[in-house]
Formats: C-alpha cells, sequence, structure tokens
C-alpha cells in the first residue's frame, strides 16, 4: 500500500545475491523499525507497470526506488495491492 | 465433540448495539447480555479464535500507534481506529475463519481471509465510519467503501461468504 505522500517504497534488487538482497533489508527496513526482519517480496517491474503504476528510481539510499501514480481511491489501491501481492514471490529469513 | 457454529446470515452475537437506551434498565439488559456472551465464549471453539485475534490487534496498535512506525513516514494507528478494528472483530460471523490482522501506512487497520490462489478479500478501517474492500475470486475483482455504523455492511458478509462457501 502506498505511504500517506502516495509512494512505495522498494529497492531494485537485479544481479544481486541473496545476501546482498537481505543485507539491504536489514539495513533499510529492519534498524528503521527496530525490528528483525522477517521476510521479503519479489516482484517483476513489469507487473507494477501492468497496474499503471509508475517506477521512478532516486538512489537515495543506492538501488531504492519509489512506485508512484497509487489511485486516490483506498479500496482501488487495496485491490492493486493485492494483484501485487498475488504476483510476488515470498522469502522467508 | 459438537461444536456451536453461528450461520453466517446471522447478525453476530458478540456486538451489543449502543446508544438504544439510556435507563437502568437497559443498562442491566446490556450487563446480562454481556454476561452470556462471555459464558457464550468460554468453549474453546469459539472463544479462542476471538482472543487470538483481540491479542493479535492490540499487538499492532501497540507497535504502530506511534507515526513513522514503518521507517518511511506512516501514519499512527488512533485509538478510533482501534475500537473500529475491534468492532469489526465483534461483528465477524463466528463460522469464518478469523483473519490476519494488519497495519497499514495510512494509519489503517486492515483484515485479510485468503483461501487460495487468486481467493482473497480485505478490508480496512481507519476510525472514521467507512470500510474499504477489495476482493479477488478467480477472474472476477471488486473493491469499494461503504459506511460502517453499528452492523458490518452487507457487502462485506456476502463477500465473506462468496470467499468460504462457494
Amino acid at each position: 500500500m502506498p505511504s500517506p505522500h502516495g509512494e512505495t517504497s522498494v529497492f531494485c534488487i537485479s544481479d544481486l545475491s541473496d545476501n546482498e538482497i537481505w543485507n539491504i533489508g536489514d539495513r533499510e527496513v529492519a534498524q528503521k523499525r527496530g525490528l528483525p526482519l522477517l521476510g521479503r517480496a519479489d516482484i517483476l517491474a513489469f507487473h507494477i507497470l501492468n497496474k499503471n503504476l509508475k517506477l521512478m528510481p532516486d538512489n537515495n539510499p543506492p538501488r531504492h526506488v519509489n512506485i508512484l501514480d497509487w489511485p486516490s481511491e483506498k479500496s482501488e489501491q487495496k485491490l492493486i495491492a493485492i494483484e501485487l501481492a498475488e504476483n510476488s514471490q515470498l522469502h522467508l529469513k | 465433540m459438537s461444536m456451536a457454529i453461528q450461520c453466517i446470515d446471522c447478525p453476530s452475537f458478540y456486538a451489543i448495539p449502543s446508544g438504544v437506551g439510556f435507563s437502568d434498565d437497559f443498562k442491566n439488559l446490556v450487563k446480562n447480555i454481556k454476561k452470556q456472551i462471555q459464558e457464550i465464549c468460554e468453549p474453546l471453539t469459539i472463544g479462542r479464535p476471538l482472543e487470538e485475534a483481540f491479542k493479535s490487534l492490540i499487538e499492532i496498535y501497540k507497535e504502530c500507534s506511534e507515526g513513522n512506525w514503518d521507517g518511511y513516514n506512516a501514519l499512527p494507528i488512533t485509538v478510533n481506529a482501534f475500537e473500529e478494528a475491534r468492532n469489526v472483530i465483534n461483528l465477524l460471523p463466528t463460522s469464518i475463519p478469523m483473519p490476519e490482522i494488519l497495519s497499514e501506512p495510512d494509519g489503517s487497520i486492515g483484515f485479510e481471509w485468503r483461501k487460495g490462489q487468486k481467493l482473497i478479500f480485505v478490508i480496512s478501517v481507519e476510525g472514521k465510519y467507512r470500510i474499504n474492500y477489495a476482493g479477488i475470486f478467480g477472474s472476477n475483482k471488486i473493491h469499494g467503501s461503504e459506511y460502517f455504523g453499528e452492523m458490518l455492511p452487507s457487502v462485506v458478509i456476502e463477500n465473506l461468504r462468496r470467499l468460504f462457501y462457494r
């Protein structure tokens, strides 16, 4: 789901090893929340673009990308979110 | 062992409508009903899932009641959102499995039911008398928003039935 600013933070993991991907999660998510990382969801960029969302890399931090152009209606956001979840691959740590 | 199951068409017996009486008689009636509800919930088949759902809700509220709980400026879950989520749990038909409960970045509390691939129904509340919902049922998709007062909107009950009784 998008943040209150209408963005969803993701990281580009192309060409990264499994360890490198988990390191990003530990550094950029777990440490920020002060909670251990339990898992991650990987999704192809195609599925995000297929929902008329936009991918905007800002590399801040490195490899960071924002998903933008979520619809304003909350229920429509929820539908897109569950469709993206259906097309993603869950990995448990 | 026999198990008490509430029919999905019947309103939940956990929730007592508020604001329908003010007299001492009404207060006594509410007190007696609450006592009877407590006795109904004693069997593990009914009481345990409810207890676990409330426990999960309280944990989520504790973790997410301050802003920026996700490290990405998420809004806090307000006490109104928590109370509304508690009402949702109380109003769910007991014949439906308890959902997974989660927090959302806009401060809403979400409820997710998943029966398998492409069989999902989700709702959320944020303490503003509205339920937002979305669902995937095979090739069919739905989403919308309904007023939420003292009863769960019929569209929520119908889609839970669709998910679990097709």
